[in-house]
């Protein structure tokens, strides 16, 4: 007999288990349920930025054949919202609208065609209130609030010292400062927002499908918004064409589908257009940075100052939370001993943005990588030095808002990118009009407080064993691309020994599988993998016992070799099967549960009001060096090469973590040279994807991945985040690059070529000095 | 009247849809092919691709990626349609499915199945397969999630060569001279006399080639016209004629079709072409079109105008020839009149020392619509400019020549110094505007500088950046 060991499957380049469906086609995604009879939901919106509603007048649209519902505002009086702290906004707005394009009125009718006709067909009638645009304007004297509860359109202020600033400013051989802008952008995922929903009035019964990363928080507030019990809801979530954060909070769309189906007593299919994406928005805000750091001659950061405001849209969404992140994740990668935040989050008549990828944190690192680099240009230290110069003290280290790190491979990210770029060789002579820049970033691994605290475990995954020897994984992990299924199906066949072929999965239906709070904050690998492993441990335990039984063996004595156990090499042992049918016998079908939680350790700072956002288990680090050039003639960049280093933990899966990382950069490439949106008089003008401009493939630039592990002491197998990390050290990287090739330091995102033309007019001698 | 064509190989016969219904809607509504996905309803994401068979004039097949969003459905009348639910058999996936999952080329799945298609376009094509051809192939898919690298490599490992297919052994259906259902009605004449008729027997009757401007009334707007003349099956408007003296093109002869004559006769007027929309958008668009919406961004506008091209406009009355350059009157509004119809755009081919160079400038290489074009045809004898003419995009109202900066060049020695004299020139010409694609500075720096890159361009080749070439 051939000697007998368990598979592994962590650390395995191993292909997506749901790839071959979406290859074929076969993946439904929200808007490919047609059941016969379904209606189409269509909405009106809001032609003007601001305004109080005085009509809107439905009456026709009634009564066109084939409209089978008309709802407005008067649907439900009940607001929404991700924050328990901070829910204003309505499905359908109701006595204002906020925004151009803000839900006022939605058609159910039998085809898309009649819903447009019952559309034209609604009168809006409403008085035009003054509307602002910028942060600047809104909170200007004299103002119209937006809500009457928040005086000058601030939504959250937040203001904290730790540390001595001023004293580590006046202890500084220098003080740099810049102001930045970074352009408001959009995810541009490639599914748009589309939900589904049926309603049986003679149950009072709703499911709804939904493209979300939060199932949990919709179930949440369709309950609310549609006043009906929790247990009276199934919320489940089909394939999902990608995220980024664009839907990590419940969007109106879903909410709105639900209550028009129940208007209608039947099913509404509500699938919005890409211009209609657009609007729901939930992007990253645009963001005005002031920002300070003084540093000692040899390089050592003393104190950093600076001021964040954000375009924060109509309503709060993630708000809070996201001006929070742009004080608190400052630390955490290097060694700060000296900090000032102030953050304005403003309320402006644009649509809301949301929590996307490197939520928070991404311009402020852009800003103060940028300051850094200037720094090091200054004082003639090189760029990566200076970094080195200040990495912690660490790991087991905790910063000064209370964050613990316990891994942290940034330095041998730094040895990575400087080695495989030939940074030392290459770095100042690369010619005129192309360059070399180095930057850093970091992020966490799950936010260790939910948002919606209710003191149950942050994650719950449930195993099932039956009769035919097949393992069903049951979890909330909602799956949206990321790998989230791939990655669960990994830990509890590694744990087992087990062929992922054993395993099946099902993800993210209320009725079925446990509440998962959902796929944001690169929570999953992290909470959901630890609690799989946490669940297949359990079932081992179980078999384990069950095969002792059988073999007549103590438990301690039986090894689980995947497909076979045995008690030592003299017996016979049992196969797979023969342990399931042995556990199974007198019980039944078997189905255990595993954990996890997050240690009180990690639950962030009471040192400042929100001080809890920043808090993670774990944070993954990040190294970049980009390599540019710049065209003379029409200041167009091209991105050559790229080197990536991200210290992932443990790479549970090197190939969905290269897809992550390359995916991160290459986002992160469109923030900085070419995406951005544009209003004018609170229209979006770049609402398609031809005036958006994402970067298409010709762009794709070479990317190097360097994966780093450092073996986080409590994540799956070691692992850490792997989804965002990367987009934030590029954007910096780039514009320092930018700056090396042509000795013009770009402060303005996205640097178009523009932009980066105007500037480099203004520094023509300069620029031809650099070589 | 029927719409008649084969889905994944079985023949479909639709009597009793709109005619503006489009096709995506049709595959996923009507035949429950929902593998096709829609992602902007605008030709400009890919997530909508399905193949084209049709057979070229040598009986091959040939596979053409298309967007089904910007096709109505009386357009697929005796076609051969292939959708990502017809390319497994027999239980086996096609090797570009294999590759998606096994590179990791798909993750969230969503842009997936267009870009199967476009894929399982390029491999039929026999095409060499370098990164080259891959980008150009999938210029028009967008992907969120990947960075593309992962999809390169499918590209790289699935499409090295073609194989037998049972689409391309289907033999054609003869297409309809129409369709009509619930009063609207879609007539695809057959010849110049019929389209001719039909032009002034339905005034307001839209004229749809490609439909990858137009399309967008229907996939997005919603819009039940009422007639529609579809100008692909007149035969006069498919001819190319080639002579010694000049290249003339029906004005409804695809992007893709022209460009083998362009890589030949006008090589910098082919590499612009290939940056216009995307394979998609190339395999239906047609220059005639490009004319006929006379946007001021036009992309082959500015070119032909400096190559001195010439239209032959057609009516029930007659024919008249008319320069490209007078075509364009104002803003969007050109000089056709009632009845009238653009038959064909007629180039005069590159006389000896005659050379001509096209830049289009635009915030990301390929779908994008062009913030400057600057398009120059240039005779240089000896050292002395003997013959210039140039004409620009994005910096007027209308595509038009640029005189003052053409006077700076003739007759001169072409050397840098007129090379930055003309660029002066440039806003005695031009007072272009702002707008969210560049500012008016930008242009006219830009506009300027590409003076610069035409003379480093025309005198050493060897000197040009690759970021450069246009």
């Amino acid at each position: 007999m051939n000697e007998i060991k368990p598979s592994q499957s962590i650390g395995i380049r191993k292909s997506l288990v749901d790839g071959p469906e979406k290859v074929s086609g076969k993946a439904k995604y929200s808007s490919d349920f047609m059941p016969i009879g379904c209606l189409v939901g269509r909405i009106f919106r809001s032609p003007v930025a601001h305004a109080e509603i005085i009509k809107v007048d439905i009456e026709e649209a009634k009564l066109l054949p084939g409209v089978k519902a008309v709802i407005t505002g008067d649907e439900t009086d009940e607001p929404f919202g991700i924050l328990p702290i901070a829910r204003f906004e309505f499905p359908l707005a109701r006595d204002k609208v906020r925004y151009r394009g803000e839900p006022v009125a939605c058609v159910a009718a039998i085809d898309v065609e009649t819903a447009q006709k019952a559309i034209d067909l609604i009168k809006f009638k409403y008085k035009e209130l003054p509307a602002y645009f910028t942060s600047k304007d809104a909170m200007a004297e004299g103002t119209v609030d937006l809500h009457d509860h928040r005086p000058r359109n601030i939504e959250r202020e937040v203001d904290f010292e730790l540390g001595e600033v001023d004293k580590g400013l006046s202890d500084a051989d220098f003080v740099i400062e810049e102001s930045f802008n970074c352009a408001e952008v959009c995810q541009v995922q490639s599914e748009p927002h589309a939900a589904i929903a049926e309603y049986d009035a003679e149950r009072e019964f709703i499911t709804v499908r939904a493209s979300t990363q939060v199932p949990y928080y919709d179930h949440l507030m369709l309950a609310k918004v549609l006043k009906m019990d929790e247990a009276q809801i199934r919320v489940v979530k089909p394939f999902v064409g990608g995220g980024f954060g664009c839907r990590t909070e419940s969007l109106n769309v879903t909410l709105i589908c639900a209550l028009v189906a129940r208007a209608a007593n039947g099913t509404v299919r509500l699938t919005v257009s890409r211009e209609e994406t657009f609007i729901t928005h939930r992007g990253r805000p645009e963001t005005d940075i002031e920002m300070q750091i003084g540093v000692k001659k040899d390089g050592t950061i003393t104190a950093v100052d600076y001021t964040a405001i954000q375009r924060g849209g109509a309503y709060s969404g993630y708000g809070v939370v996201t001006i929070l992140y742009s004080g608190g994740l400052l630390f955490g990668l290097y060694d700060l001993t000296a900090v000032r935040y102030k953050g304005f989050r403003v309320l402006t008549n644009t649509p809301p943005p949301g929590a996307m990828r490197g939520h928070g944190i991404t311009n402020v690192r852009y800003a103060f990588e940028a300051l850094l680099d200037k720094i090091a240009t200054k004082l003639k230290i090189d760029a990566i030095e200076i970094r080195r110069k200040n990495l912690l003290k660490g790991p087991n280290y905790e910063t000064l808002n209370e964050m613990f790190i316990n891994s942290y491979g940034l330095p041998e990210c730094l040895d990575w990118v400087e080695k495989e770029s030939q940074w030392n060789q290459r770095k100042g002579k690369m010619g005129k009009f192309r360059g070399l820049g180095v930057a850093c970033g970091h992020y966490i691994s799950g936010a260790s407080k939910p948002v919606n605290w209710t003191g149950e475990p942050h994650a719950t995954v449930h195993l099932k064993l039956d009769w035919d020897g097949s393992i069903t994984i049951l979890t909330g992990a909602p799956e949206i691309g990321q790998g989230s299924s791939t990655m669960t199906t990994q830990c509890a066949a590694e744990v087992l020994g087990l062929d992922m072929s054993r395993f099946q999965i099902i993800t993210s239906d209320s009725k079925l599988t446990p509440k998962d709070n959902g796929s944001y904050s690169s929570r999953v690998t992290y909470m959901v993998g630890n609690a799989t492993i946490d669940a297949a441990t359990n079932l081992k335990k179980i078999l384990i016992e069950a095969a002792a039984r059988k073999l007549d063996a103590n438990p301690d004595d039986v090894e689980c070799l995947g497909e076979y156990y045995s008690a030592g090499s003299q017996d016979e042992g049992l196969t797979f099967n023969e342990v399931v049918t042995a556990a199974l016998e007198g019980t039944g079908t078997i189905t255990v549960k595993g954990n996890f939680d997050t240690l009180p350790e990690s639950w962030g700072t009471k040192k400042y009001r929100g001080g809890a956002v920043s808090g993670s288990m774990a944070y993954a680090y990040a190294a970049q060096v980009v390599e540019v050039s710049v065209d003379p003639d029409t200041a167009e960049i091209k991105v050559e090469r790229v080197w990536a280093a991200q210290d992932v933990g443990k790479a549970l899966n090197p190939l969905s973590v290269e897809g992550q990382i390359e995916g991160s950069v290459w986002m992160g490439m469109g923030q900085a040279i070419s995406e951005g949106t544009l209003y004018h008089n609170g229209l979006g003008i770049t609402n398609s994807m031809l005036d958006y401009r994402v970067p298409t493939i010709i762009e794709s630039p070479p990317i190097e991945v360097g994966i780093i592990e450092s073996i986080d002491p409590n994540g799956p197998f070691g692992a850490k985040e792997a989804g965002e990390t990367s987009l934030i050290a590029f954007i910096p990287a780039l514009t320092n690059a930018v700056a090396d090739a042509i000795g013009v330091r770009p402060t303005d995102l996205p640097v178009t070529p523009d932009k980066l033309m105007e500037l480099m007019e203004k520094n023509t001698n300069n620029a031809k000095s650099v070589t | 009247m029927t719409i008649q064509f084969y889905l994944n190989g079985e023949l479909r016969r639709e009597d009793a849809v709109s005619p503006t219904t489009t096709v995506l809607d049709y595959l996923r509504v009507s035949a429950g092919k929902t593998g096709t996905k829609e992602g902007c309803a605008e030709g400009d994401c890919g997530a909508c691709t399905i193949v084209v068979v049709r057979k070229n004039g040598d009986d091959e097949p040939l596979y053409e990626a298309v967007n089904s969003c910007l096709l109505i459905l009386p357009q697929l009348d005796g076609a051969n349609v292939v959708t990502v639910e017809g390319l497994a058999r027999d239980g086996h996936f096609d090797p570009v499915q294999t590759a998606m999952v096994e590179s990791d080329g798909t993750q969230c799945g969503f842009c997936t199945p267009g870009f199967i298609m476009a894929l399982f376009a390029l491999r039929q094509g026999n095409e060499k397969i370098t990164d080259g051809t891959i980008h150009d192939a999938l210029a028009g898919n967008l992907c969120r999630c990947t960075g593309y690298r992962p999809i390169v490599q499918a590209a790289h490992q699935a499409c090295q060569d073609a194989t037998k297919d049972l689409y391309g052994e289907l033999s054609p259906l003869i297409p309809g001279e129409g369709y009509e259902h619930n009063h609207q009605k879609f007539f695809a004449p057959q010849n110049l006399s019929q389209l001719a008729e039909m032009r002034t027997d339905y005034p307001k009757a839209m004229i749809l080639a490609g439909g990858t401007d137009l399309g967008l009334l229907f996939s997005k707007d919603r819009d039940p016209l009422e007639a529609i003349i579809y100008t692909s099956s007149v035969a006069e408007l498919g001819e190319i004629e080639e002579t010694k003296d000049y290249l003339e093109i029906g004005a409804a002869v695809t992007y893709t079709r022209i460009l083998p004559y362009f890589e030949r006769l006008y090589p910098s007027f082919a590499t612009l072409i290939t940056r216009i929309g995307s394979r998609q958008i190339r395999n239906v668009g047609t220059i005639g079109g490009n004319i006929g919406t006379a946007s001021p961004i036009g992309d082959t506008l500015p070119c032909l105008i400096a190559l001195d091209a010439m239209l032959t406009l057609y009516s029930k009355t007659g024919s008249r020839e008319l320069p490209l350059e007078d075509f364009f009157i104002e803003y969007r509004k050109t000089d056709l009149k009632p009845g009238e119809f653009i038959k064909s755009i007629r180039i005069p081919k590159l006389k000896n020392k005659q050379k001509f160079r096209a830049y289009k400038i635009s915030k990301r290489y390929d779908q994008d619509i062009s913030s400057v074009i600057g398009a120059y045809r240039i005779e240089i004898d000896g050292l002395r400019v003997k013959d210039i003419r140039i004409a620009f995009g994005g910096m007027a109202e209308i595509p038009k020549r640029a005189v003052a900066c053409e006077g700076a060049i003739l007759d001169k020695e072409w050397v840098e110094d007129t090379a930055l004299k003309a660029g002066l020139a440039v806003t005695t010409d031009f007072k272009p505007l702002s707008d969210h694609r560049a500012s008016k500075d930008y242009r006219l720096c830009v506009a300027a500088n590409l003076f610069i890159r035409l003379y480093r361009d025309l005198t050493d080749a060897e000197d040009l950046m690759e970021v450069v070439a246009a």
